[in-house]
């Protein structure tokens, strides 16, 4: 089962996922990663290869394009709704902490 | 100035912090890592202006020694590192190491949860069912080693080379374990830790016990020099050594021919197998026959006849003499040297035959005892006396058994503090005899 495989995301796992809505390649990944989160998320080369391999091995990733070394992916349908529910997750959480921060406001 | 520099590679291959901090140190003082001889574990540095050079590991769980080439996967990572800035500098199997000169360049790994699942994910390939194999092989071979120990005790344990061997076997049993428990500890101890947001533990306890493993194999080599002499132990070192140089050689022909990793391997393997069976069986042969020719050998024998009778000429044989750290044993014949006008002895020359053995350790007394009784209860004929308990007094001794042949001649098995004595006359020893047999055996 992929989703038990991984269990919650890690923060690297969720945005190289979000990178991949759309085509990229690996060096692609990390610089967008690191554009999109103004520099706070970092990935490595070596963690970024071998997640690129074990979402592949899930499914929620392809491969499309190969140019020499250069290998190309996109996220798969199973790839968006293991993002989709992390993000539900991570909103649970955030509407949890809200709830109960704005209940302790109140009083 | 020498420009090259060469160390055995021993860690671990999941201590990836051990490694990159000793090739980090070692481009500080000057010494770049040039490559890393797989088969033989050495590393080879060059000399290079001392930098501050990062020194990462990463694992590519598709990897093999065997492999014809990299695989693609290989060949993506490295070109993917490479776009990060980092330098393949060697490979070892799955592990590959790589370098950065610069200090604000992205880590390798940043991730530990990934990190450690790659690092598992190549043990279960390679070396975890390896370690699982050798353990277990080895521990059926100690079995059957340390079982020969309860069944014949008295020649295992004073020959040095088979108690050399028991101690081999026990020691790879040990080894065995130790790697398999090692990383199955620090994989257990890693996988609470990234579950806990903590960076991975170090395999400091492997680096503690390669110390143990260098002690233990020297102490090893001392031995096998001690029970065969430089040049037979020389010739086991360089035996071995040709059959590994041999193996490397035939795989790394296999891979340059492009055949697949399987058949590498199963052709590598053949040969180490093979090759160890032929180094043994030749070097062995060799050792044996020259112990064997020297085995029985005139004079030198701790007791003879006339030290207990007046008797003129007396021929002394030692038929097995040897020795271990654990205890010795001897067989002699000692006999008067009395003839008839036919050249042929006479039957009633006074004749002993003995053997001893002394124990170093009080705990293997009980296991020589039996086998000694065993065997001086064999040599009695059917219709002779039994054998009765005698009175130790005399001998000076803890315990002594008896028997009297009915041709005339008796037979004593005698026990000291950390010896036992079996000793036939061909005649009856009078108690002046016997003091002065005790004499020489009572420590």
């Amino acid at each position: 089962m992929p989703r038990e495989k991984f269990g919650a995301l890690t923060e690297q796992m969720f945005y190289i996922l979000m990178c991949l809505r759309s085509e990229c390649c690996g060096m692609d990944i990390m610089t967008r990663i690191e554009d999109m989160t103004l520099g706070r998320v970092k990935v490595g080369p070596g963690t970024l290869y071998n997640l690129l391999e074990q979402f592949a091995d899930a499914g929620y990733i392809r491969l499309t394009k190969v140019e020499g070394r250069r290998r190309s992916y996109i996220l798969t349908d199973r790839g968006e709704t293991a993002l989709r529910e992390e993000y539900r997750r991570i909103c649970t959480l955030a509407g949890d902490y809200r709830r109960f921060f704005e209940k302790e406001d109140g009083q | 100035m020498k420009d090259k520099r060469r160390e055995l590679m021993d860690y671990a291959m999941y201590d990836y912090t051990g490694i990159q901090q000793r090739l980090t140190r070692r481009a500080a003082e000057g010494w770049r890592l040039e490559k890393v001889n797989t088969g033989l574990g050495i590393w080879t540095y060059r000399r290079a202006e001392p930098a501050k050079v990062r020194y990462e590991v990463t694992y590519a769980p598709s990897g093999s020694e065997f492999n014809p080439r990299p695989t693609d996967d290989e060949e993506a990572l490295t070109d993917l590192c490479a776009q990060a800035g980092w330098y393949k500098v060697a490979s070892l199997a799955q592990m590959h190491i790589y370098c950065n000169e610069d200090p604000d360049a992205v880590p390798l790994e940043t991730d530990d949860s990934t990190r450690l699942s790659t690092i598992h994910a190549a043990m279960k390939k390679n070396l975890l069912p390896s370690y699982i194999v050798q353990a277990v092989m080895w521990t059926v071979l100690a079995g059957l080693h340390w079982s020969t120990v309860f069944l014949n005790p008295i020649n295992i344990l004073t020959t040095g080379i088979t108690v050399l061997n028991l101690a081999m076997t026990a020691w790879l049993v040990i080894m065995s374990w130790t790697n398999l428990l090692d990383y199955c500890l620090w994989h257990r101890r890693a996988k609470k830790a990234v579950a806990q947001g903590q960076p991975l533990p170090e395999a400091a306890f492997y680096r503690k016990f390669r110390l143990v493993i260098w002690a233990s194999i020297v102490l090893m080599l001392a031995g096998l020099l001690s029970q065969f002499g430089g040049t037979s132990a020389l010739w086991y070192t360089a035996g071995y050594l040709a059959v590994l140089i041999l193996a490397l050689g035939i795989r790394d022909t296999i891979k340059a021919e492009g055949r697949s990793a399987w058949f590498n391997r199963a052709v590598t393997f053949a040969v180490i197998l093979v090759g160890i069976m032929l180094v043994n069986g030749i070097i062995t042969g060799i050792t044996v026959g020259v112990n064997r020719s020297g085995r029985d050998r005139d004079g030198a024998v701790p007791m003879t006849v006339s030290d207990l009778a007046p008797v003129g000429e007396v021929h002394e044989l030692t038929l097995e003499d040897q020795s271990s750290i654990l205890a010795s044993y001897g067989r002699y014949d000692v006999c008067e040297d009395r003839f008839d006008a036919n050249g042929r002895r006479e039957e009633d020359a006074l004749q002993l035959q003995y053997e001893v053995v002394d124990a170093k350790l009080d705990l293997l007394m009980p296991l020589f005892r039996e086998e000694m009784e065993e065997e001086f209860a064999a040599n009695i004929y059917p219709d002779e006396n039994g054998i009765v308990q005698a009175d130790p007094a005399p001998w000076g001794a803890e315990w002594a058994l008896y028997y009297s042949e009915l041709t005339g001649g008796e037979g004593w098995l005698i026990g000291w503090d950390g010896r036992i004595l079996d000793l036939r006359a061909s005649w009856n020893l009078t108690p002046e005899q016997i003091a002065a047999a005790a004499e020489i055996w009572a420590q």
